[in-house]
């Protein structure tokens, strides 16, 4: 595993009126990969993720990013949203401007990015979220899936070195999925850390590198995909069981135990297509 | 206010420089206030209709809907202005049929000025004329409130029509009585709902260093041509004059 870029070591926070929300939990994010933290609904996901930006400060512990431990005065907290960027759940709760290009500038703005930066800035965001098409509308005018994206690349023109996504793929339709998994692939093939929240286990082997499972307030496990996610005693207490396409893969006639399995439909399909052909 | 907006942003004018779109619709404005009434204000209603109709292409049903509303109130407050009441001695009302031209006046001069707004609302969208006020010195807080409600209504709106529908689908607005009831119940739901959701926006825009302004880059307007803005001005002052020449041709 690469050096991590971004750690969580005994972060403990409670809820106000004192419910437990993380208890001691540790949690590593290595530069260049994607973690995904797997959890189901509810549990809490969405108050880490908002510890890794400095939006809440957790009552022990401490997040470390570059190795360093992050502090919480104003400076620090400027220096590290430029560092970690968070992209929330509902694409609303972030677009604040009508105009598409008005809303990515702000946080270039924020850098203290020239005008003429800053522009260069929404254009390259624009771009790598494949949003060019949609920058004349108003915001109130963008589908769902649109929105989402203008959401996400608000927080690209910083260029961030991590990005932070809570459950990225809720709520789009297919459609609207394929793109923003292709705009983030771009993201992460440039070199952009991902990290997103997620309750849905196949998404997870389909787009994970490292897989952290999370319950209760804590990560229980952190691992590789392969580590976290084909071993079904450990999945069965969260109520999940290993990702459909492969235990497919791994019932297969002529699958070798210890070969990397598909990860996707059309891997899969394609491994399908291979067997028959021979 | 969706439909205003909708033509705003996909009304062949839309990309036009906002100067230019200000100064011609402020312009005949100021032409239904300066000049001669009833007939400054004639023209200029003709003149807005026209370029609403024929130069912008706004269409025709939406154009005179959004004048319909403000016109329809001002057309019945007219017969007001031809009563007059009297104090001394004894109260008196009396019925002037002499005041019918200034009635006619106030109306073709209210009716020029509602359709130039109406020409200006409908051809430019609401982001991009908000940044103008920067300009004449409107305090930037302003200025970025403004935008954020512009914003925050199409979010609200949605919210509430959702509702709305949540109720009706339960029976919740069959009956007057119910209904009241039932907005009632809404508006103090969206209050509660405003309010998580501000919080919420509040974290959204601290990840990308929000400390109190919101400043963003100023609209891509297309820069007024020196030219057009100077055909816009003759334009007015034409109007004008034909406004005072009516006034001398019709009362020779």
């Amino acid at each position: 595993m690469s050096e991590p870029i971004l750690e969580a070591r005994g972060l403990s926070y409670d809820y106000p009126g004192g419910i437990a929300a993380l208890s001691g939990l540790d949690l590593t994010v290595a530069r260049g990969r994607r973690l995904a933290i797997l959890g189901p609904n509810g549990a809490g996901k969405t108050t880490l993720l908002l510890h890794l930006n400095g939006t809440l400060r957790p009552k022990a512990g401490e997040v470390r990013l570059d190795g360093a431990a992050a502090g919480y005065t104003r400076a620090a907290l400027r220096a590290w949203r430029a560092a970690v960027g968070l992209v929330l759940q509902e694409a609303d709760d972030q677009l604040f401007s009508a105009s598409v290009r008005q809303d990515i500038s702000f946080g270039p703005l924020n850098l203290g990015l020239s005008e003429e930066e800053a522009r260069a800035r929404v254009s390259e965001a624009i771009a790598a979220m494949r949003l060019s098409h949609v920058v004349e509308r108003p915001t109130h005018m963008l589908s769902f899936g649109q929105k989402k994206r203008v959401a996400i690349a608000g927080i690209v023109a910083m260029r961030p070195s991590v990005i932070v996504l809570d459950e990225p793929t809720a709520g789009l339709d297919p459609s609207g999925e394929r793109h923003l998994l292709y705009a983030l692939a771009d993201l992460h093939a440039a070199g952009t850390t991902l990290v997103f929240s997620t309750h849905d286990i196949d998404f997870a082997w389909a787009w994970a590198d490292d897989v952290a499972l999370f319950q209760e307030g804590k990560v229980v496990r952190q691992g590789t995909a392969e580590e976290i996610l084909l071993d079904a005693a450990l999945l069965k207490p969260l109520g999940l069981a290993p990702p459909l396409i492969a235990e497919v893969a791994r019932r297969l006639p002529g699958y070798a135990p210890g070969a990397p399995l598909p990860r996707d439909r059309a891997a899969l399909l394609a491994r399908l297509n291979g067997e028959e052909a021979r | 206010m969706h439909l205003i907006d909708r033509i705003a942003h996909t009304s062949r004018w839309s990309r036009r420089p906002t100067t230019e779109k200000l100064l011609l619709c402020l312009g005949g404005l100021a032409v239904c206030l300066a000049g001669p009434a009833p007939f400054s204000g004639v023209l200029a209603f003709a003149a807005a209709c026209a370029l609403a109709l024929a130069a912008a292409r706004l269409p025709a049903r939406a154009f005179f809907g959004v004048l319909a509303l403000p016109l329809g109130f001002l057309a019945a407050s007219l017969p007001m202005l031809m009563i007059s009441v009297g104090f001394a001695p004894g109260v008196t009302v009396s019925w002037r049929p002499d005041q019918a031209p200034v009635a006619a006046a106030l109306f073709a001069r209210a009716a020029g000025a509602t359709a130039w707004l109406a020409l200006l609302i409908l051809t430019t969208p609401a982001h991009a004329m908000i940044p103008q006020l920067r300009r004449i010195g409107v305090p930037a807080f302003l200025v970025e409130i403004m935008l954020l409600t512009y914003r925050l209504i199409f979010v609200f709106a949605e919210t509430a029509a959702a509702g709305y529908h949540a109720q009706a689908a339960r029976l919740g607005h069959a009956g007057w009585r119910r209904a009241v009831h039932s907005l009632g119940e809404l508006a103090a739901a969206l209050f509660a709902r405003a309010m998580t959701r501000a919080r919420r926006m509040e974290t959204g825009l601290a990840a990308r260093g929000f400390e109190g302004d919101l400043p963003v880059l100023p609209e891509d307007d297309a820069p007024a041509a020196a030219a057009r803005l100077a055909l816009i001005a003759a334009g007015l002052l034409l109007l004008l004059a034909c406004g005072f020449a009516a006034e001398r041709l019709i009362h020779v």
